[in-house]
């Protein structure tokens, strides 16, 4: 018994002294900017649970066991964190103040770089979500078509073609979980296509830059579209979609306790009827129908890394009559579209968020024109990995290489004359191309103060055929006005290669370089829970753009500048306000050093002037609204106007005649120096949503194109002998759409 | 005698490190017990108080999920604190719905660290039918999110009474045409009721609220349907178990009462 008292003691006794010899006390007071208390502020030792909560005057008081050197951080929500060091002393009172600084911008939720646009569902910052682009009247549930709302996208006729700030189409990259989809247009023709080729309901997410982009980004001079594909499901449900001129299916399904997931989407296109429905049913042999598909899995194998496979197929074909003054023929178009991407994402040690895909796009064209029987078959492999980090709370790391190679192949006949005359002989080709790009970059984003983040990169790229190496550094800086708005500035240099075709040594070039491009823009900001405006002029330098020449084929001497201002103002959101909508204006002023066709010389030589005029892509003022507005519960109306001046068009002045042929070689007059009429369309559309079962739904839509029957010229067709000019007119007069769309949830 | 010595010693500093330190578990049930009394009294201080515990505790790396959780539990709450009380301004309001996108934020970690938390599914679904009741045209995005996070917790734990409360409670305010109704919001009621009774919590940190709740809501919707004896039962049984909860003593009963006259 005594032995046990005495253990006790000497237990009671050594509990006091090691208990209470450790302990010390931290006090103080948190304030805001103006000395205001702040309550309910945290104090905490940083990696330890120790602290205490600011009271109504902004003080504070705890008791620690910790003793020596210690961060202690003062957070709150709305506020910026400080952390200030401590040595705390055993017995000692420290008394540590905090100023706190509302939260301006956080690095991980601000876009530095101007320009950008993004669609999706979630995340601060969207300018579109999903359902809007779906919602969008005269988008045809399309994203390029809808991103052309956007300012700073011109309106070069009805198609899906991005025409970027004064640039051309194919200034514009488009890339799907990292894979370049080197054809991203349905119907593809010179100014793009009719449609775009990936859906929206196989995207998560969406970005769209029209300039400034960051140093992820290359071999694109004007603008960048990279879409996310869908991930893991989070449940189980089946699409189904019936229109007029298509029908679709699609399902998603949990397998295996959230370790696999299945997306599986068909669609098959049948235009006969809508055609025949709007009395266009003569105009086509073959009226546009095609079919595609796709099947994702998706496994993620841990709570941070995943697979996914992504596989994409398309197939289209159209059958058109060509009524031209000088042909009347057939054109016949069969395209085919796959890609397949395996990509891979992990985050490792809690930070570094790793992706790598490996991915093909293979594309085949075959078309008809008369006596032009052409096919094209291009394939683009590609292996990228993208490493991003957050190292700190005010710095953010991005670095990352990709290794791609397009190879291209043509063949089949062409005339030697004009494809317009019938009887002139042709002559066949079978040509292969093939370059691969080596391409890195890194980047850093920091906050370098309260107001301020940048974003500094550089990006090197080297291409096979051009033997070149290039080097691009870009710069973003924001600067954060008040909590609602913002001035951003980018500068940055772009080049694009040539494409693989136009190196050939006996009808391109092979000494061709890259093509160069330098942007600068400065733009304004404000940003409100339902309110968005967004002002931004723009200056772009152009600089060894390829340029068409009679002796070597194919120049580096293009050159030209872009500039212009941008407006975007947005309301509201689909399902968050009843009436949404937004505006967009653009003014761009673009001009180039450009051939003009001269004919052939007596020689037999091809002869072109090179002047510096307004370039085809200046199309002066951009202007669209898109209104939508929730007449009743589940009834929705919308409506789309856009205007557009009309597009530069070089005028044919003359033409030789060539006797051996029996056809006419135009001459151009001055480069773009005529304008196609306006453009204006107005596009509404009416939708119902029928709730039913639990989580069941089906959408009832009517989508009405050019409402008003405007009949807009797209371009100019000319006689054989170029002396009789008459317009082509718009497929789309006054055009009907109707179905309906359901899903079933599990 | 040295070996004893640094016996005596090592015990010493053993015992003194409750001291120094307590446990995180002890930790977490002081905040569960703070977080419980500010429900209790409608105590925003003490609600507030509870958040920022658990949110110091996530420094710790001990049960994140779980402090995850009461996170998420102390936003919802707060959120119906602000949103529902008479006093609150236009501001609060707005704090309101943030505090709801905050608990979102806390709930979807919780699961994403334990995927099989169905008590935590079962708020985050709830909390999405909060978004849907502050703005219903966020009905058509967020219902199907809301009923599939529901789903998920009656899967994997179907006999949980505040998966079967919180599930009758979003009955209550989904319309029949999705699935909803108030006949149903009763029924579910009725049987979380029983099932509260009945539960056992495997754990004792594990979320142990809403038993009182239950039958304060059922009695509400039993008066809504003129069951003015079943209503006062339920009230009654409600305030057996939570003497001081305000909402039925001072709001609830005198409304029942004042309805009979």
């Amino acid at each position: 018994m005594k032995k046990n008292v005495a253990i006790f003691f000497i237990l009671a006794v050594a509990r006091q002294i090691f208990g209470q010899t450790e302990s010390s006390h931290v006090s103080g007071r948190v304030v805001d900017a103006n000395g205001q208390p702040l309550t309910y502020a945290n104090v905490q030792i940083i990696g330890f649970s120790q602290g205490d909560a600011t009271n109504a005057d902004g003080d504070y008081y705890f008791t620690t066991t910790l003793n020596g050197v210690h961060k202690l951080r003062a957070s709150m929500l709305g506020f910026e964190s400080v952390e200030r060091t401590v040595r705390l002393r055993p017995g000692d009172t420290t008394r540590v103040d905090f100023i706190l600084q509302e939260t301006l911008i956080t690095l991980q939720e601000a876009t530095v770089t101007a320009s950008a646009f993004t669609a999706n569902d979630d995340g601060k910052g969207v300018t579109l979500r999903r359902m809007e682009v779906v919602t969008t009247p005269g988008a045809a549930a399309d994203i390029f078509l809808t991103i052309k709302t956007f300012p700073g996208l011109s309106m070069m006729d009805e198609g899906s073609g991005l025409f970027v700030r004064g640039g051309d189409v194919t200034e514009t990259v488009t890339l799907l979980d990292q894979a370049t989809v080197a054809h991203p247009y349905k119907y593809e023709s010179p100014t793009g296509g009719v449609f775009g080729t990936i859906s929206p309901f196989l995207v998560k997410g969406t970005f769209f830059s029209s300039g400034g982009f960051s140093a992820r980004y290359g071999n694109a001079l004007s603008g960048v579209l990279a879409l996310e594909s869908e991930g893991m499901p989070e449940q189980t449900n089946l699409n189904l979609n019936l229109g007029l001129a298509a029908v679709s299916l699609g399902a998603n399904a949990v397998v295996a306790h959230d370790k696999l997931g299945v997306r599986f989407s068909g669609n098959q296109s049948f235009t006969d009827v809508m055609f025949r429905l709007n009395g266009r049913h003569d105009e086509f042999t073959q009226t546009p129908s095609g079919k595609d598909g796709n099947l994702s899995l998706i496994i993620p194998y841990s709570n941070t890394g995943q697979f996914k496979l992504f596989n994409f197929l398309a197939s289209n074909r159209i059958g058109v009559h060509v009524d031209l003054p000088s042909l009347r023929a057939v054109y016949t178009g069969d395209e085919r579209n796959a890609l397949h991407n395996l990509q891979w994402s992990e985050v490792l040690a809690n930070r570094w968020l790793i992706k790598s895909s490996l991915s093909l796009n293979r594309y085949r064209n075959k078309s008809e024109l008369g006596n032009l029987n052409f096919r094209q078959e291009d394939a683009t492999y590609k292996w990228r990995t993208d490493v991003e980090a957050r190292l700190s709370r005010r710095w953010q790391i991005r670095f990352g290489g990709e290794v791609e190679e397009a190879a291209n192949r043509f063949n089949g006949r062409t005339p030697r004359g004009s494809v317009m005359d019938p009887n002139a002989p042709t002559y066949a080709f079978d040509e292969k191309f093939s370059a691969r790009r080596f391409g890195g970059y890194s980047e850093i984003e920091t906050q370098i103060s309260r107001r301020v983040l940048i974003s500094l990169g550089l990006r090197a790229d080297h291409h096979t055929l051009a033997a070149q190496t290039v080097s691009d550094p870009r710069l973003s800086l924001r600067y954060e006005l008040s909590k609602t708005a913002n001035l951003r500035v980018s500068w940055g240099i772009y080049h694009q290669f040539p494409q693989p075709f136009e190196f050939n040594a006996v009808s391109g070039n092979p000494g061709l370089k890259a093509q160069h491009a330098q942007h600068l823009i400065v733009g304004y900001e404000f940003n409100r829970e339902t309110t968005q405006v967004r002002i931004e002029g723009y200056h772009k330098n152009y600089r060894r753009l390829v340029l068409s020449d009679a002796v070597q084929n194919f120049t580096n001497h293009g050159a030209g500048e872009a500039s212009g201002v941008d407006f975007f103002v947005k309301y509201g959101g689909f399902l968050k306000t009843p009436i949404h909508g937004w505006a967009s204006y653009s003014f761009l002023q673009s001009r180039r050093l450009q051939a003009r066709d001269l004919g052939f010389s007596p020689t037999g030589e091809r002869l072109y002037f090179f002047e510096k005029a307004r370039s085809g892509f200046d199309i002066t003022h951009n202007f669209t609204i898109v209104a939508k507005l929730q007449i009743f519960p589940f009834l929705n109306v919308g409506c789309t106007y856009r205007y557009a001046t009309g597009r530069p068009i070089t005028p044919i002045v003359g033409a030789i005649k060539d006797d051996e042929f029996e056809f006419f070689t135009p001459i151009e007059g001055p480069v773009n120096s005529e304008r196609l009429p306006n453009f204006q369309r107005l596009d509404a559309n009416l939708s119902y949503y029928h709730p039913y079962g639990r989580n069941n739904f089906a959408v009832f839509y009517l989508s009405v194109a050019n409402l008003l029957d405007r009949d807009n010229v797209l371009d100019y067709d000319y006689s054989l002998d170029y002396s009789v000019r008459t317009p082509r007119r718009s497929n789309y007069r006054r055009f009907i759409y109707f179905g309906v769309t359901t899903t079933l949830a599990k | 005698m040295i070996r004893k010595i640094l016996f005596v010693c090592w015990l010493g500093i053993l015992l003194s490190l409750p001291a120094q330190a307590q446990s995180p578990d002890s930790l977490i049930a002081q905040g569960k017990r703070m977080l419980a009394l500010g429900v209790e009294r409608w105590d925003v201080d003490a609600m507030q108080n509870a958040r920022l515990h658990f949110e110091r505790l996530l420094e710790s790396k001990h049960r994140q999920a779980l402090l995850h959780y009461y996170l998420g539990y102390s936003y919802q709450q707060l959120n119906i604190f602000f949103r529902y009380n008479p006093a609150s301004t236009k501001a609060d309001k707005e704090m309101a719905e943030k505090f709801v996108d905050a608990g979102i934020q806390h709930l979807e970690k919780a699961v994403q660290l334990d995927k099989k938390f169905a008590e935590a599914y079962a708020l985050l679904g709830s909390m999405y039918g909060e978004k849907i009741g502050a703005n219903p045209l966020l009905g058509m995005t967020l219902g199907p999110k809301s009923g599939m996070y529901m789903d998920k917790a009656r899967e994997l734990s179907p006999e949980n009474p505040r998966v079967v409360y919180l599930d009758a409670i979003g009955k209550n305010f989904t319309p029949p045409m999705f699935g909803g109704g108030k006949d149903k919001a009763v029924s579910g009621l009725y049987h979380a009721t029983e099932l509260f009774s009945k539960w056992q919590s495997p754990d004792p940190l594990a979320p142990d609220w809403g038993h009182a709740e239950c039958y304060a809501w059922l009695g509400n919707l039993l008066a809504e349907q003129k069951k003015m004896a079943e209503a006062r039962t339920a009230f009654e049984k409600s305030l057996a178990l939570r003497p001081d909860y305000g909402w039925v003593k001072y709001e609830m009963l005198p409304k029942l009462d004042a309805a009979a006259k």
